[in-house]
């Protein structure tokens, strides 16, 4: 139940790109650039790709401007645009993918974990040691704020496995976080 | 595995902590969170991780001015290309549809005097038909006499070729009428 308002509004800007207005485009840039390259950036993990995919996909708004429909946030729809780019890279092999299932079956538990980190770093590494499922949910839950449907609509996965993944993200960070001497209730 | 008691409740989760939720919705939420422990500890549960995810990195890049640059370049270059790959294709398309306007020019020019060709043939066709005696003698004895005296109005009245002049006069003499000029004072 996203306001309507700024449904609208954000509509009227993807109109306004797809009959050529510039600043329209330049708009809808600085609202969503900052949570799309996050998203971008801990899907690649590599600054060269991050920067290619991101030029990619505003390109690719400004072609598709027009299919936009405003039933849901921009940055919902362009992080979707994100994501099959990125994958389109992965698929052509030109930079490693996370997702691969070398990098999925990889012995993340086995991870160095030094004593002297701090409870924030703990936690950073906690999530990094998370497989890359796991940590796309989390971003695009917890950070990202979407809903499970809008999850489901950019990972191309029903409903309930959104939910499924979550609860197992949870757990899976609760086993990371206690490794590192955090408990559940020190959170 | 996650259970729910309320399987729509708990997909309204992420939207009743973000605030999102409208007025109703979110009161039917709350009241459900009063009966419902499974929801409520799903709930803090939720909102645990979403502040310790937010607490451990909330950072995210500023609008980069080199990034749109990078942007608008791309853009500039695919329109360069689409302009190329549709200038062959305009080209037919113009082809094509300057065919369809010389034909539509030259339906519409001949549309006119087509028409009028037809009206025209129409109205000899008519012409040439036989008539009948009927509406010929209906026209003189249905109506008040067609000549007043007191106006100058006239009256070409076609008779048949057949017709004898003592058939002409003896209508006339019905409607006080008589032959004052013609081919011949016979009325031939």
């Amino acid at each position: 139940m996203i306001e309507n308002k700024m449904l609208d509004e954000e509509y009227n800007l993807a109109v306004l790109t797809a009959g050529g207005d510039k600043a329209a485009f330049r708009i809808i840039y600085d609202k969503t650039y900052g949570r799309v390259f996050r998203y971008v950036k801990k899907l690649v993990r590599n600054d060269e790709m991050a920067e290619d995919v991101i030029t990619q996909t505003y390109t690719a708004v400004w072609e598709k401007s027009s299919s936009f429909r405003g039933t849901g946030r921009l940055t919902t729809w362009i992080i979707g645009i994100a994501r099959n780019i990125a994958f389109n890279e992965f698929r052509k092999n030109t930079f490693h993918s996370r997702f691969s299932e070398e990098h999925m079956n990889a012995d993340r538990s086995s991870q160095n974990i030094p004593e002297h980190l701090d409870r924030k770093e703990k936690l950073k590494q906690a999530i990094s040691a998370l497989s890359p499922k796991h940590e796309e949910i989390i971003e695009l839950v917890f950070f990202q704020d979407l809903t499970y449907p809008e999850v489901s609509g950019i990972i191309n996965i029903p409903v309930n496995t959104v939910k499924t993944r979550v609860f197992h993200a949870k757990q899976a960070l609760k086993r990371e976080l206690s490794k590192r001497n955090i408990t559940y209730d020190d959170i | 595995m996650m259970t729910s008691n309320n399987p729509d409740y708990f997909d309204l989760i992420p939207e009743y902590l973000q605030g999102t939720l409208d007025p109703e919705t979110h009161q039917k939420f709350e009241q459900e969170m009063e009966t419902n422990d499974s929801l409520k500890i799903e709930v803090e549960d939720f909102s645990k991780f979403r502040t310790m995810y937010h607490e451990i990195d909330a950072h995210t890049d500023q609008p980069s001015d080199s990034m749109f640059h990078k942007i608008s370049n791309s853009i500039d270059q695919l329109e360069i290309k689409e302009g190329i790959d549709s200038k062959e294709t305009s080209q037919f398309q113009s082809f094509r549809l300057r065919i369809l306007e010389v034909v539509s020019e030259l339906k519409d020019s001949l549309t006119i005097p087509w028409g009028i060709a037809v009206l025209q043939t129409a109205v000899i066709v008519l012409l040439l038909l036989p008539g009948t005696s009927q509406t010929i003698y209906k026209t003189l004895g249905s109506s008040p006499p067609a000549i007043s005296t007191q106006t100058d109005n006239a009256y070409n009245i076609v008779f048949k070729q057949t017709t004898h002049e003592s058939e002409i006069r003896v209508l006339l003499l019905s409607v006080g009428g008589t032959i004052i000029s013609g081919p011949s004072e016979e009325g031939r």
